[in-house]
């Protein structure tokens, strides 16, 4: 990978084919969560850190809060998948964003990292794994992998707001 | 953010239950773990 960094308006990356594969493997499942029944996916904890109740104590006002905003949240989420999917080069190599392209990348690399990390378990204490090609250090590199990405483009994009002042 | 951090939550917005609705949802939108209740 080479990180984000801007060009004109836009940011630009590369990627190596092996993490751009990752990436559209990743892009699959979050895809089918969003789009399962919200009946399959009851009770999952990934689902409920992505679409997270509105309200702490009432789950009257959490249902009609969950009412009002999570089609909204969901089409939100699904479209800026989307945008990702339509800029990310399916073999690998330079992908260019922009600024609006970028931020469907933030939200949705938020996304992933937000499903990783949930479902191996990752908190503050953790660290980056021993040995990155065992099955759980595998997932975890994948999560470090796009915390690098990810803070690459915040870097980025803050770069370009700074420099627009 | 620091706040945040150290307790686990903070208040970043009040007012009128239309308003924070919109907020937490906004908040969602972003990842963020957000929630709202009524002032006691």
């Amino acid at each position: 990978m080479r990180p984000f960094r801007r060009r004109g308006g836009d940011v630009v990356a590369r990627l190596d084919p092996a993490e751009a594969h990752v990436l559209g493997l990743l892009l699959d499942q979050l895809d089918q969560l969003l789009a399962a029944d919200p009946d399959d996916v009851d009770g999952d904890p990934v689902m409920a850190r992505l679409l997270p109740a509105g309200h702490r104590s009432d789950p009257e006002l959490a249902a009609d809060y969950r009412e009002l905003t999570e089609a909204a949240l969901r089409s939100g989420k699904t479209d800026d998948l989307a945008a990702v999917r339509a800029t990310l080069p399916v073999d690998g190599g330079q992908l260019r964003l922009d600024p609006e392209q970028a931020g469907s990348w933030l939200r949705t690399t938020n996304d992933l990292r937000l499903a990783l990390g949930e479902r191996i378990g990752v908190t503050e204490d953790t660290e980056p794994p021993e040995d990155p090609a065992g099955e759980e250090g595998q997932q975890l590199a994948v999560y470090y992998w796009l915390t690098a990405l990810q803070g690459s483009l915040v870097d980025a994009v803050a770069a370009g707001r700074d420099a627009r002042r | 953010m620091l706040q945040v951090h150290e307790e686990g939550r903070a208040v970043v917005s009040s007012g009128s239950r239309e308003k924070m609705e919109h907020d937490t949802s906004r908040l969602h939108a972003y990842g963020l773990w957000a929630t709202y209740q009524q002032d006691a």
